[in-house]
């Protein structure tokens, strides 16, 4: 768990209130409420099908929610229907979402440009720095290894420098070196007040990057809080992350519905 | 960012990752090359190239061996419209002998379409010829049955002066001919090869560009898409970029393969530089609107791959793409209007062949057809894009 002053003592950058979603009968996300303050990692954890990448895709635009409301710093926030409002946030898709016939430094001052960037040339040397990919800059992706995909679609998202960062998984699948270069440039990004919601199933990584958490499952918002929080709430404290994730959604797989 | 900043970005992006994709380009420019030389060439050197006929394949039985069957033998030999085939000599130079049952069995095995056989008498006026040919091969015995005639006239003339058939037609019938064909036109062009050309082009650019479009699945699959659509842009962009980036592909193909066929087939391609242009611009778009639709519709790669190429190998021959419409039954041509290949071979037909204007009355039927069709199918395709793609 970082340390400092506890996020929840500043006032909320992003508000949601009972945002709910369903995709057709079937209710992905139902009614969660959480908020995001400047300089916060926040930890959006959940089992296979739990509503989390959903929940992310309310956010950030691509699905407009069925009920609930989103509020930026107090003001009526509508990312699926303002595009301005989607240029403050920056969106890392579970996938690597890059172009791999582009070279490094071209994918990301395509994204940079689509972002609205006004000083491109500066925002692609710095997405460059954040992935690790100097050397590489006029490399296509497609020679890249899985590692440095990973970050380099970190810093695709992340190239505009948004108030929001919406991460869904960045370090799925990584080796080692690569894992502690994203958690490291996370850390870079929270020190910028930038507010980064962090989704992933790497508990260890969860517990020592993000200052607060909440649990869902089966589309709930079933516990908020910090580590130490969600583990007294289970009636497990002093337990690591991955037992009080386990105590509080249970031991049943969650094999998702189609 | 303004709409069309964002068009030209993702234009950009999308024109950059096609030229550098290799195996794109060679399917997309060099098979559609290669298509057009095959078919151009076929059509072209059909029936000896320009308006002849095909020749028919036949084989010549002579059983009687006068002096008068020597003489037809000798005029089904020197004919144009027949490759008259007769028995090969010995090895010690005796003449070759087929018999009535040879010819039969040439033509039930389908060895020939049709066989002659000259029956003994004949040449005393007691037998007469004796034609054995496929019943389902009409078009073959109709042209015999001209050939023969043909023969027949020049043999009983026996070698003497008499004019051909053609030119005693001419004398007989009360009719004045005068060739109708637009100034200029290369002489050596033909529109078997104007045909062919154009039906190739049409044929391929709808190939090329759903296969081009069909980057949006792709996208989707990558996880671009989703990429793309959180980022703050105007989500019509998306498929106006397609669009843009479509027809700039086939617009090249276009002028790519119409150049080859200048230097390749005497295709007059700058002539008419201008309804070409409109022309091509108008298929290109027509073409492109359907590839849209397409990856509007599809959920997968493999469904855009299937529909499309259904649709297209039964729009294309449909249409006119592989032989002209004029051989086709008349409910066959009818059904053609229907399909978009018919409106843009017309309107390459009208420009390469009858040297039409794009202004002129019949081509602007032809133009506003294909923009009717491709504003249709864009529609479509925005609703589709709309419907699968956009936040709901």
């Amino acid at each position: 768990m970082s340390s400092g002053p506890r996020a929840d003592e500043a006032p909320a950058l992003l508000a949601v209130s009972g945002l709910r979603y369903a995709y057709g009968e079937r209710v992905a996300v139902d009614g969660i409420s959480f908020q995001l303050r400047p300089g916060e990692v926040f930890g959006l954890l959940g089992p296979n099908g739990a509503g989390k990448t959903t929940a992310i895709s309310c956010l950030c635009g691509l699905l407009a929610p069925a009920a609930g409301t989103l509020a930026l710093r107090g003001e009526p926030f509508a990312p699926h229907a303002r595009p301005a409002d989607r240029a403050r946030l920056g969106y890392v898709p579970q996938e690597i979402a890059l172009y791999e016939g582009l070279t490094a430094r071209e994918n990301l001052r395509f994204f940079a440009r689509l972002q609205g960037t006004r000083d491109t040339a500066a925002a692609v040397a710095a997405g460059l720095a954040l992935a690790g990919l100097e050397a590489r800059a006029d490399d296509r992706v497609a020679t890249f290894s899985g590692g440095m995909k990973r970050r380099l679609n970190l810093a695709a998202g992340l190239v505009h420098q948004p108030e929001i960062a919406l991460l869904d998984e960045p370090t799925a699948g990584v080796d080692p070196q690569s894992r502690a270069h994203i958690v490291s440039a996370i850390g870079t990004l929270k020190a910028t007040g930038c507010a980064l919601l962090y989704t992933s199933h790497a508990m260890d990584e969860v517990q020592r990057l993000c200052d607060r958490l909440a649990i869902m499952d089966s589309g709930r918002l079933i516990a908020c809080g910090t580590a130490a929080e969600l583990a007294a709430l289970a009636g497990t404290p002093g337990a690591d992350l991955e037992a009080t994730f386990l105590k509080l959604t249970g031991r049943n797989l969650r094999d998702e519905t189609p | 960012m303004k709409l069309a900043a964002t068009v030209w970005e993702l234009t950009r992006k999308d024109l950059l990752l096609y030229s550098r994709d290799r195996t794109a380009l060679a399917l997309g420019f060099l098979l559609p090359i290669a298509l057009v030389t095959i078919f151009g060439f076929v059509m072209g050197h059909m029936g000896g190239g320009g308006d002849a006929l095909p020749a028919i394949d036949v084989a010549v039985v002579d059983e009687d061996g006068s002096a008068a069957s020597a003489a037809l033998v000798a005029a089904l030999r020197g004919s144009e419209m027949l490759d008259a085939r007769f028995p090969k000599p010995g090895k010690d130079g005796a003449p070759g002998h087929w018999t009535r049952e040879d010819a039969l069995g040439f033509v039930r095995n389908g060895d020939r379409p049709a066989a002659l056989v000259i029956p003994a008498g004949y040449g005393a006026g007691a037998a007469r010829l004796e034609v054995l040919a496929d019943p389902g091969r009409g078009m073959e015995k109709r042209l015999l049955d001209v050939a023969l005639l043909r023969a027949l006239f020049q043999a009983g003339g026996s070698g003497s002066a008499l004019p051909d058939m053609d030119a005693m037609l001419q004398q007989m019938l009360p009719v004045t001919r005068t060739d109708v064909a637009p100034e200029g036109r290369d002489r050596q062009m033909s529109f078997q090869i104007s045909h062919a050309v154009s039906g190739m082009t049409v044929m391929m650019l709808l190939f090329s560009l759903v296969g081009f479009s069909r980057s949006l699945l792709e996208e989707r699959a990558q996880g671009t898409l989703r990429r793309l659509l959180a980022a703050p842009i105007d989500p019509r962009a998306l498929l106006l970029s397609k669009l843009a980036s479509s027809m700039i592909i086939g617009m090249a193909l276009i002028a790519v393969l119409f150049t080859f066929a200048t230097f390749a087939f005497h295709l007059d391609v700058l002539s008419r530089w201008d309804t070409l242009l409109v022309a091509s611009v108008a298929t290109a778009l027509a073409c492109t609107a359907f590839a849209l639709a397409i990856a509007g519709w599809a959920a997968t790669d493999k469904q855009a791959d299937g529909v499309s190429t259904l649709l297209i190998l039964v729009m294309a021959p449909l249409g006119g793409c592989w032989i002209p419409l004029m051989v086709l039954p008349p409910v066959v041509r009818m059904v053609a209007q229907f399909t978009l290949p018919y409106w843009s071979l017309t309107t390459f037909l009208g420009s390469f062949w009858y040297g039409q204007h794009w202004t002129e009355p019949p081509m602007l039927k032809s133009l506003g057809v294909l923009l009717a069709i491709a504003a249709a199918l864009f529609w479509l395709a925005t609703v589709l894009f709309r419907r699968r793609y956009l936040a709901a």
